[in-house]
């Protein structure tokens, strides 16, 4: 008994050491998906209040960058206008908008924080659920994909990355129907990889990849990025290299995008036990 | 005692800040990122005790966790560091010892002995915390360059921290 003391006294840093380190490590591994819990803290709070001003000294430097996307957004909104179409003449009439029932809505929101060197980056966003934010929404720029909201304080948001090895993203190839997998392999901020793509099908270089609208949280269509190069992986699917369409590293402005016929599409998948 | 535990617990409190606040907001490549924080354990004194070292390792790293969404990872590492800090110090410590009345400083054990204790913990400690993000060994040279340089980095950032702060 005394001898078994001693043993434990001899090696109680070692003791001490697999104690603590077991404790981070059943920490760190504890978490299996991106929907584990975050807490949003006093000192995370305080920590978002310094970054919204950092922030607005950033916005600053960014100015000349912004006006030009926002330009450039302007001149895309134009064309969509009803003016900017010609009339279709006496056959049809041109199409009732009104009638359309509108299934998203977009809200913008500014990014506070953002990261891009960890494997499982996240960004914060001044919207929070005080606006309405919720979870499970949407991030995007006119650019495209940015992440999807995983957690709401009153005032901010806490956004899953692209840009993140636990996120996955349902894609295709703009122009034909096959979904896809777009996920982060870690390596590089501006690139991302489309997988699963069935291998009878034509890719070129410089082609559009978008989301496939196969979930409730994306719309369809949106942007993801462009196919830079591909390689038949596993036998018959290609593995393609997309560049990001967005600068993640810029990111200043996001939309919000919520899907109004969320709930309802997830309660009939629910009801016949998908 | 009261007072330096005073003035250890404000050294945790800026070390934290400065990462979390300015070095985690610097992206230099998108590539690296310097992990000032560690410095707070390279600073403790030579002969604090293994029940003092490793919970603080501990708290360090998962204080850092909190900002970064990481949970766990950086505790991991920082209790790694903490637990081999011990055996690197007796590793390269001179002739004669350590004089518990000596900080681990430039300014006191001169710049050859605090360069060699300052790239072993830094490797170390950026080894464990690359590699347990990265989980996989597929891609170990790349994420072994990412250690490398990150690791330069870090270790410039405390030359000059201590260069500034501990002096005579």
């Amino acid at each position: 008994m005394k001898e078994l003391f001693l043993i434990l006294k001899r090696f109680s840093h070692v003791f001490l050491f697999i104690l603590f380190e077991s404790l981070a490590l059943i920490i760190l591994f504890q978490k299996n998906d991106y929907h584990r819990p975050l807490a949003v803290n006093a000192l995370q709070r305080m920590s978002y209040n310094y970054y919204s001003r950092v922030n607005r000294l950033r916005e600053y430097f960014a100015l000349r960058e912004t006006n030009r996307q926002l330009a450039e957004e302007n001149a895309r909104l134009r064309s969509l206008l009803r003016s900017a179409y010609r009339d279709p003449g006496k056959g049809f009439t041109p199409m009732a908008d009104s009638g359309k029932l509108r299934q998203y809505e977009y809200m913008h929101a500014r990014v506070v924080s953002n990261s891009v060197t960890s494997q499982y980056n996240y960004l914060t966003i001044d919207k929070g659920s005080d606006d309405g934010v919720a979870p499970d929404m949407a991030v995007a720029t006119d650019r495209g994909v940015v992440g999807i909201v995983v957690s709401v304080s009153p005032h901010f948001s806490l956004v899953i990355s692209l840009l993140n090895r636990d996120l996955k993203v349902s894609g295709r190839l703009q122009g034909s129907r096959e979904p896809g997998t777009v996920e982060w392999p870690g390596r590089s901020y501006k690139r991302v990889v489309l997988k699963d793509i069935p291998h009878d099908i034509r890719i070129l270089p410089g082609d559009t990849v978008v989301t496939s609208g196969l979930s409730s949280i994306f719309p369809e269509k949106l942007w993801i990025g462009f196919v830079e190069k591909y390689h038949i992986e596993g036998g018959s699917f290609y593995s393609v290299d997309v560049l990001l369409a967005n600068d993640f590293r810029k990111l200043q402005w996001v939309f919000i995008i919520r899907n109004r016929l969320r709930t309802e599409q997830l309660q009939l998948e629910s009801a016949s036990g998908r | 005692m009261i007072r330096s535990t005073l003035s250890y617990s404000i050294t945790f409190i800026l070390m934290v800040l400065v990462q979390v606040w300015i070095l985690n907001n610097i992206q230099l490549s998108g590539y690296i990122n310097p992990y000032l924080y560690i410095m707070f354990l390279l600073v403790l004194p030579f002969e604090i005790s293994f029940w003092i070292l490793i919970p603080a390792g501990f708290l360090l790293g998962i204080t850092i966790d909190m900002f970064m969404h990481t949970p766990g990872l950086h505790a991991a590492a920082t209790v790694f560091a903490a637990f081999v800090r011990p055996g690197v110090l007796s590793l390269i410590a001179p002739g004669d010892g350590y004089d518990s009345s000596q900080r681990p400083h430039i300014s006191t054990m001169g710049l050859g002995w605090y360069l060699r204790y300052v790239v072993i913990m830094v490797l170390l400690h950026h080894m464990v915390l690359f590699y347990l993000e990265v989980f996989r060994l597929t891609d170990f040279f790349y994420t072994l360059v990412r250690v490398l340089l990150s690791t330069l980095l870090t270790i410039l950032l405390i030359l000059i921290t201590d260069t500034l702060v501990y002096r005579k």
